[in-house]
């Protein structure tokens, strides 16, 4: 426990804590006041679907970036050798890393949440909504960032290897599915983007965010009977069982990719 | 003791007050013929198997009537036909179709309400002309107000809630419909075939349902939508094979789609609100339309302070394309790829909707913060400040 409070002092202490903050609440600001200036109370698509259409675009890259300049920079610089030749095993030092990392960006979005709020008026139940998506971006992009920063070794790589990522999960996941799913029988479509939710963790949490706060209608009647139980208490816990469940496994990857079962001075 | 008589002698009077009269039970339709009158004085009328007022001739009135009819009735409760009829103040309980007129002209339904089972309309004219609706309130049918063919009808403030469609029009001519208020409905009005129908000073919202629609219009040639608001539906307005379309001065806002065009041609869209929708505009081959000065909620700039911005809005069909032939693509609707795609793409402006000069928007910041929000930003500054200073405290 006292390793894990130096190494959470060390990650409140970096400065990009600061970028963070000023952009988180930004964003929440000036799009919330933008949809506010409308004379209805048409919370949803005014604010929210904005917030998880930005949010969703803009998190993941900073999140990805950020975590695998980290690794990459420790591999690059050789620090891992030097912590290798201690006595302490490898998976207990990407887990401080991983969740003093999470922890701190707990803390700061929900500090410019408490920002946001004092100028933007969304009820409860969206802050609350909202401030869970950004927990579940936030874990699976820190958790798939140490992986890209580990397999980069050195901090261009892992950068480009984490843009390139962000691109192909965000920017592109769209035309990739437009392509590959429009090749299915028509019957068969449906289920194959059901499916492909599941291939990408922050496609879920946005399918499962605008649900949540919004209804299944939204995507349509032919996705009502597969939406509707992500409103239900079950469709919450599968879809954070399955978010923390990958992100745990990114890591055990991670962990592997990083000592490789061999002794602890390999590296 | 004398103040106990007098309480009981008041609650035995009330009781006698209160005492609701018995429903007629009819055995068979009450018929008025020409220049008849029929006041119910709010009485109750059950009907099984057959209407309970049938109005036929010229010019009868049928006024303070309650109605009630059995489960599953295939008629209507009341069944109108003929010249200048007026129905005023009507209650039904309608298993069949509420009021049924054919082949009228210049009947009036004035504050009538019907509530139904969702199987049959509200309300339905055939072959009519000239029909006045004011204050018709319905719930719970298949379509509130149903109106084939015909012409010269005006609605005013009918409020249709929980139907199929609220107002349905099949193929009339010049029908007007004024302060309508439609809601949670599946869709809010379905205008198909129409020639000359003008919608002004409604309030369309919270339609309810995959395919929930504020307005619908299909094959209507020259139809106005003025001054109302349309919020909350899945899809604001949808309009396909329509052309001579007018919107203006309409809020549409808080839809998931604001408008969606298929085929809709040479249409005004002037100074709508077309802010807070999720997507303001999809279309296909709907180019050829006049579109100024709308409020769209997009990128704006006004450098000469004319309130206008010098950046134009334009719509592509991609998206419509997209979601109109694979419908499970819907699922990418607010994706950020899909948001960054429909920036970049640059369609030839023959086939992309263009407003030249839309109306910038501006945001509105209002201060809510409170002492319980103070209090929580301290703590979190506290713990910030705390933790950053654990290998000082070690």
């Amino acid at each position: 426990m006292t390793l894990w409070r130096m190494e959470w002092g060390r990650a409140l202490r970096q400065k990009e804590n600061y970028v963070f903050l000023f952009t988180w609440t930004l964003v929440l600001v000036l799009l919330g006041g933008l949809g506010q200036a409308l004379p209805i109370a048409a919370e949803y698509t005014n604010v929210s679907a904005t917030l998880i259409t930005a949010l969703g675009m803009l998190l993941p890259l900073f999140i990805l970036l950020t975590t695998a300049l980290h690794w990459g920079h420790e591999q690059e610089s050789k620090r891992l050798r030097l912590l290798s030749t201690f006595t302490f095993p490898g998976w207990k030092l990407i887990w401080l890393r991983y969740s003093t990392f999470v922890a701190t960006q707990l803390l700061l979005s929900f500090l410019a949440f408490t920002v946001a709020s004092l100028v933007v008026d969304l009820s409860r139940d969206t802050w609350v909504g909202l401030f869970a998506y950004v927990n579940g971006l936030t874990l699976y992009a820190a958790a798939l960032g140490t992986i890209l920063g580990l397999v980069g070794k050195t901090r261009l790589r892992a950068i480009l290897l984490a843009f390139m990522t962000w691109v192909v999960l965000v920017l592109l996941w769209p035309t990739i599915l437009v392509t590959t799913i429009s090749w299915l029988p028509y019957r068969m479509q449906v289920n194959g983007m059901m499916m492909a939710l599941f291939l990408n963790g922050f496609d879920l949490l946005r399918v499962w965010v605008s649900v949540a706060l919004s209804s299944p209608e939204q995507f349509g009647t032919i996705y009502i009977d597969y939406l509707t139980w992500f409103h239900q208490p079950f469709g919450h816990a599968l879809v954070w069982t399955y978010l923390l469940l990958m992100s745990f496994l990114f890591l055990v990857v991670a962990s592997t990719r990083l000592f490789g079962g061999k002794g602890h001075d390999s590296i | 003791m004398k103040r106990f008589i007098i309480i009981l002698f008041l609650v035995g009077f009330t009781g006698a007050v209160e005492a609701e009269e018995q429903p007629v039970s009819l055995e068979k339709p009450i018929i008025l013929e020409s220049n008849e009158t029929f006041d119910g004085e709010g009485r109750t009328y059950e009907s099984c198997g057959h209407p309970a007022f049938i109005m036929r001739g010229t010019g009868t009135l049928l006024e303070h009537v309650t109605i009630e009819q059995c489960a599953g009735e295939e008629v209507p409760a009341i069944q109108v036909s003929g010249l200048g009829h007026q129905i005023l103040d009507i209650s039904i309980q309608a298993s069949g179709v509420g009021i049924q007129v054919e082949d009228s002209y210049g009947v009036r339904i004035l504050r009538t309400n019907i509530e139904g089972d969702g199987t049959k309309e509200g309300v339905a004219l055939f072959n009519s002309e000239a029909a006045e609706l004011k204050g018709v309130v319905v719930e719970n049918v298949r379509d509130g107000i149903y109106i084939e063919q015909g012409s010269h009808h005006t609605l005013i403030r009918p409020v249709v809630s929980h139907s199929r469609y609220g107002i349905h029009l099949m193929f009339p001519t010049d029908v007007t419909i004024s302060f309508p208020q439609l809601h949670h409905n599946g869709t809010g009005a379905m205008i198909m075939g129409t020639d000359q129908v003008v919608f002004k000073n409604g309030q369309v919202h919270d339609q309810i349902g995959g395919t929930a629609m504020g307005l619908m219009l299909y094959e209507a040639v020259g139809t106005t939508i003025d001054m109302t608001e349309i919020r909350g539906n899945r899809i604001g307005i949808y309009a396909e094979q329509s052309e001579w379309t007018t919107l203006q001065r309409n809020d549409i806002n808080g839809n998931q789609i604001g408008l969606r065009f298929k085929q809709a041609n040479d249409m005004t869209i002037l100074q709508n609100n077309m802010m807070g929708n999720r997507y303001p505009v999809t279309m296909f081959e709907s180019a050829n339309n006049v579109v100024q000065a709308n409020v769209w909620g997009g990128r704006t700039l006004d450098v000469d302070g004319d309130g206008l911005s010098e950046i134009p809005f334009r719509a592509d069909p991609y998206l419509f394309t997209l979601t109109d032939t694979y419908e499970a693509f819907e699922l990418l609707y607010g994706s950020p790829g899909l948001v960054m795609l429909e920036t970049i793409l640059r369609s030839p402006d023959d086939v992309s909707l263009t407003d030249e000069a839309p109306r910038i928007s501006e945001g509105r910041w209002e201060w809510n913060g409170s002492i319980k929000q103070g209090a929580i930003l301290l703590v979190i500054l506290l713990i910030w400040n705390f933790g950053r200073k654990q290998n000082e405290i070690l």
